[in-house]
């Protein structure tokens, strides 16, 4: 290992635990410090040829240290740098830590230290690849201070560093004439708020067009923008990769390959070609987000909803107390009473539940309960197959009006609900 | 298509069949009547035609062993009817029929003669070559 240590007309090759090369030292006056930046032994005194590290005494001749690791690092007490001098340093004495001095190809598994601040007058440049297999860039302290460009080779664009502490991702797309760009407040490291904007720069002001990541919700707010209208879309992460992808309905505007590339986050998916299909043909048409807002009014909570509505009628807020306007009102009346009077409407048959004529028809009492409930039997109940139509049943205990009993679903080898019931013990 | 008891009285009737919808499963609407001595029943109800040809087969199979005890029941659990051979040579035939909301009931009992099975499945067969 050759390990440069500069100072003044000072120059010292090392072997790699840190004993001196003979006749590869150039010295015009004494220096204190040596090996590791530690204060080096005097040659001259027998009585301390060895490096004085803050912890401990360290035998550079053998690579080993004179007393046993305080912090118990290593299954041996005495090993120094992990054995591994080359990729790790020991600041103190205590514990060694990887410490990469970039050069080469790649940096693996370490990590780049870089002191209190920064990167003053210099490039960090990604000429391959940039970030790779979920390493992070972490800026404890955000960018703050940082005014330099910098190239990122993997969208062509430019990342820029402003005054603010923001981060700026630029792509050029001069045939559309559109401009994105990305801001990151606070720090990367954390991720307690980013926002990316995006706008087209024949309209729009970037200030007022924003697209937030809430932590504590788990979800972003996209605007898109265009010239002629604003549209807001909401994310679910829980609808993709187990809650790390990102869902758009029906977006593809803003991309965010370049913000891929140095984080954790995933978005810019389209509904076109996506798993989830709202009973259309996924190509994000207005009969695809209709279904998918009746989907979600579904989903809703009808017991909470309906107490918010009767709160509401009375009070002009909801049952926390929170204010909620006429149409909030009607919103969650109307998730009250299940879209779709008839089984075959499009809600459920949006989820793949087909149902048989009669059942559609069946409007008595115990065939007609809230088509709400049948996808939850049919997850949650019991199965059994009939013999002689292998036609698959479901059956969940539950009650009606106080009445207990036993709900039930048949489907048959076509897939189609054939019956529906509850049956009171 | 009646089942009659000893003494050769109507005990139960099954009348006004009905093919609901083209296409499996096939559902038949269907009117049953219990007549026991002091009570009446009447109800509409739905089957399937797999019931009434599960029923055809029991019958038959009844028919030519006198062992086997078997029901006739539907998905909606309105009409329950067991058949049960008893050392005596006769049937015992039970069961129930419900409303349509399941809160009235009328539970029966009585005894058939095993002579009374040929005629039984003759139309239970009409029925369901008529049904399919």
């Amino acid at each position: 290992m050759k390990l440069l240590v500069r100072k003044q007309n000072i120059r010292k090759y090392y072997y790699a635990f840190g004993g001196e090369l003979p006749g590869r030292k150039w010295t015009s006056e004494n220096y204190r410090y040596g090996y590791q930046g530690q204060e080096k032994p005097d040659a001259t005194n027998s009585s301390n040829p060895w490096y004085s590290f803050e912890l401990r005494m360290y035998n550079q001749d053998i690579g080993r240290w004179f007393a046993p690791d305080p912090y118990g690092q290593y299954h041996s007490p005495y090993l120094a740098m992990g054995n591994n001098p080359v990729n790790q340093i020991d600041p103190d004495g205590g514990v060694s830590k990887s410490h990469n001095f970039v050069s080469g190809t790649y940096l693996r598994k370490g990590t780049i230290q870089v002191g209190s601040y920064g990167f003053q007058d210099a490039d960090m440049e990604f000429t391959g690849h940039g970030v790779n297999n979920n390493a992070e860039i972490i800026m404890s302290k955000g960018l703050s201070g940082v005014g330099e460009s910098a190239r990122n080779p993997g969208s062509g664009g430019m990342v820029s560093f402003d005054e603010n502490g923001q981060i700026h991702f630029n792509s050029h797309d001069e045939a559309r004439k559109e401009r994105e760009i990305a801001e990151a407040n606070s720090t990367l490291a954390g991720r307690t708020e980013m926002h990316f904007d995006a706008w087209s720069q024949t309209w729009g002001n970037p200030n007022s067009n924003k697209s937030t990541y809430n932590p504590n919700t788990g979800t972003y707010e996209y605007q898109k923008i265009t010239t002629e209208t604003v549209t807001y879309h909401q994310y679910w992460p829980d609808l993709w990769d187990n809650g790390k992808g990102g869902y758009l309905p029906y977006y593809n505007e803003i991309s965010m390959s370049t913000i891929q590339s140095i984080g954790k986050i995933n978005s810019n998916r389209n509904q076109s070609g996506s798993g989830r299909n709202y009973g259309g043909d996924g190509s994000g048409s207005a009969y695809d987000n209709t279904l998918f807002v009746v989907d979600k009014i579904n989903q809703w909570n009808p017991i909470a909803n309906l107490m918010d509505v009767v709160s509401h009628a009375f009070t002009g807020q909801d049952r926390l107390g929170n204010e909620m306007t006429q149409g909030e009102a009607w919103l969650k009346a109307a998730s009250v009473v299940p879209i779709g009077t008839t089984a075959s409407s499009g809600v459920n048959a949006a989820k793949g539940l087909i149902y048989h004529a009669r059942v559609s028809a069946s409007k008595d009492f115990y065939h007609n309960f809230p088509v709400l409930f049948d996808s939850h039997i049919i997850e949650n109940g019991a199965w059994s197959q009939r013999i002689i139509d292998r036609a698959n049943w479901f059956e969940l205990p539950g009650t009606i009006n106080g009445t207990n009993g036993m709900y039930s679903i048949g489907i048959n080898n076509s897939g189609i609900i054939f019956h529906r019931g509850f049956v009171p013990h | 298509m009646e089942i009659k008891d000893i003494n050769g009285e109507t005990r139960i009737k099954f009348s006004a069949f009905k093919k609901q919808y083209e296409g499996e499963p096939i559902f038949i609407d269907l009117s049953v009547e219990i007549y026991l001595d002091n009570s009446l029943a009447k109800e509409s109800i739905t089957i399937e035609l797999s019931d009434l040809a599960s029923f055809l087969k029991n019958l038959e199979i009844l028919n030519g062993e006198l062992k086997q005890t078997f029901y006739f029941q539907h998905s909606d659990q309105r009409i329950e009817i067991k058949f049960e051979p008893l050392t005596t040579g006769n049937i015992k035939v039970s069961g129930f029929l419900r409303d349509i909301l399941y809160a009235n009931s009328l539970n029966f009992s009585f005894e058939m003669p095993p002579s009374n099975l040929p005629n039984l499945i003759r139309n239970c067969e009409n029925l369901v070559d008529v049904l399919r």
